[in-house]
């Protein structure tokens, strides 16, 4: 069965000017996929419009036979959790306690089982010691991983990842790679780091100008050199060395 | 050697422009220090909030139903934050400078007082007091223990709880998220600022802040950066359900210390609203 489906998705911006034209995939159960392209491309505005922030122009989003409208917009977003670009964004609260116990409470869950849940999440990403830290305070891949507690403590279905591994260093970029791969749930990735989307993504779909011009496995897309080049992008990292 | 000078005025600018860069950098840190203190575990920490809440809004009306001429009255009412700021270790400091930001408002009011209000009430050691003298005074004590009380209230309780217990008190949900969102973007607009402050600092020439002729660009580019990142946010709260009020679908029951903090405290600070306890003692040794 299909988990997400997107069909003949077109988003406007408020200038009229087309940002999604006619997208259309599915996503499985449990499907790693990365969604790739060059700045503007419309990586970041088909990931907003899949949680209902940007409303789209026409075409149908569903998750499990619900499709997002006006009515079903709360319970879609308790399916489908997004981890925002900017880490600043998403966290906002006091302590990072509250900024996990954020999404619980606002879907109405009592507090004992809240402070379950928190405390859950906390220990599966082995950050159990942020705890009581202000988020402001933590640093650049502290961050990340709290961002993603906030939103996996909503058990989502569904999370969809804009830029994961940027403003990370090489450790905490490898931790982030390791906590995604261990996520059971549905994933979609926007990612500019290529090396990230071959370990992580088993398949990858290629935006340019706003429409999918690729979407198959990850190896084969992304080592075409030609194909890559026409998009706009590069060979990953590693493969530019062995070439 | 003119071209050593040249590094040596560089490199004294650059100094110059991170101490600027830093003095406010760590202006703006300074301003979270109080949403910092709410995050220790002293007894006043740990006290429910709703009693917190309750116990300071019985201080602020009590403090202010003074009539403009009592001073010795409001003697009693200094141990309040006294004891308070002890008891929660909070540091005097931060809140010194935020009662000078208070006390100008305060003073402005006052001072209206000692021009009109020229009758003498008492002559001390052959100096005449004047009424609005002992008003004007009156004024500045009563701002000062209610910004106090105000403020020891927001560094012993989170936001987040304040605001709950706000709604618990059937104050409309709207009031309660125009307060809590205006207290967290504030130090989102801060942080804007700040990088921005940094950007200019850096490609400044003479590095002596903001130039006047700057100053509309650099406030309106601020807004709008403050305005995209505030959405931002706002869509990351939409994200994670947030429908217009911080929910809290049941909250920890006020606890017998709770109750005896809460009673306990207001008996005692409405009895010192009827008895001058300053005079009495006063009577007692005269």
């Amino acid at each position: 069965m299909s988990m997400i489906s997107v069909k003949d998705l077109n988003v406007s911006y408020p200038d009229g000017t087309d940002a999604i034209k006619n997208i259309s995939f599915d996503l499985q159960d449990g499907e790693s996929v990365a969604l790739v392209g060059a700045n503007g491309a419309g990586k970041s505005t088909l990931l907003l419009s899949l949680v209902g922030v940007i409303k789209h122009k026409n075409g149908t989003i569903s998750i499990d036979d619900l499709e997002l409208s006006k009515k079903t917009l709360n319970d879609f977003r308790k399916r489908i959790g997004m981890v925002f670009q900017n880490t600043d964004d998403q966290l906002f609260m006091t302590s990072v306690m509250d900024d996990v116990a954020f999404g619980p409470r606002n879907y109405g869950i009592i507090e004992t089982e809240v402070k379950k849940i928190v405390d859950e999440t906390l220990v599966s990403l082995g950050i159990m010691n942020l705890k009581y830290r202000m988020p402001h305070k933590l640093s650049g891949g502290e961050k990340r991983s709290v961002a993603l507690a906030c939103v996996l403590a909503m058990k989502p279905s569904a999370i969809l990842f804009d830029e994961p591994s940027s403003f990370l260093d090489p450790k905490a970029r490898r931790k982030m790679m390791n906590s995604l791969r261990d996520l059971k749930c549905t994933k979609l990735i926007a990612t500019h780091d290529l090396d990230m989307a071959l370990e992580v993504c088993e398949r990858t779909i290629v935006l340019k100008n706003g429409e999918i011009c690729a979407d198959g496995k990850t190896k084969d897309i992304l080592i075409n050199e030609l194909f890559m080049d026409e998009c706009g992008l590069e060979l990953p990292l590693s493969y530019q060395h062995i070439k | 050697m003119s071209h050593i000078l040249n590094y040596i005025d560089v490199a004294h600018r650059c100094v110059k422009c991170g101490d600027e860069m830093q003095d406010f950098n760590s202006k703006i840190s300074g301003m979270s220090k109080i949403e910092e203190l709410s995050q220790n575990t002293t007894c006043i920490h740990k006290m429910h909030p709703m009693s917190k809440l309750i116990t300071t809004l019985v201080y602020v009306v009590t403090v202010i139903s003074f009539n403009r001429y009592s001073i010795t009255a409001l003697v009693p009412f200094i141990f309040y934050p006294v004891i308070l700021m002890s008891l929660s270790e909070t540091p005097y400091k931060p809140f010194f400078k935020r009662l000078l930001v208070a006390l100008p408002f305060s003073a402005m009011a006052g001072i209206s007082n000692i021009i009109f209000d020229k009758e003498i009430l008492a002559t001390i050691g052959g100096i005449s007091i004047s009424a609005g003298v002992v008003s004007f005074i009156s004024i500045i004590l009563k701002t000062i223990l209610t910004v106090f009380a105000v403020l020891i209230l927001m560094s012993t309780t989170k936001l987040t709880e304040l605001a709950f217990q706000l709604t618990r008190m059937k104050i409309p949900s709207i009031l309660v998220l125009q307060l809590t969102m205006t207290y967290r973007y504030i130090s989102v607009l801060l942080k804007e600022a700040s990088t921005m402050f940094t950007a200019y600092m850096i490609r400044s020439t003479d590095h002596k802040g903001i130039k006047f002729k700057d100053m509309g660009v650099f406030l309106g580019q601020l807004i709008l950066r403050s305005m995209d990142r505030a959405e931002r946010v706002y869509c990351a709260m939409k994200c994670r359900g947030f429908n217009g009020e911080y929910n809290r679908t049941c909250s920890k029951r006020i606890n017998l210390k709770s109750y005896v903090y809460m009673i306990g405290i207001s008996s005692l600070i409405i009895i010192f609203r009827f008895y001058n306890f300053s005079m009495l003692l006063g009577s007692l040794w005269g």
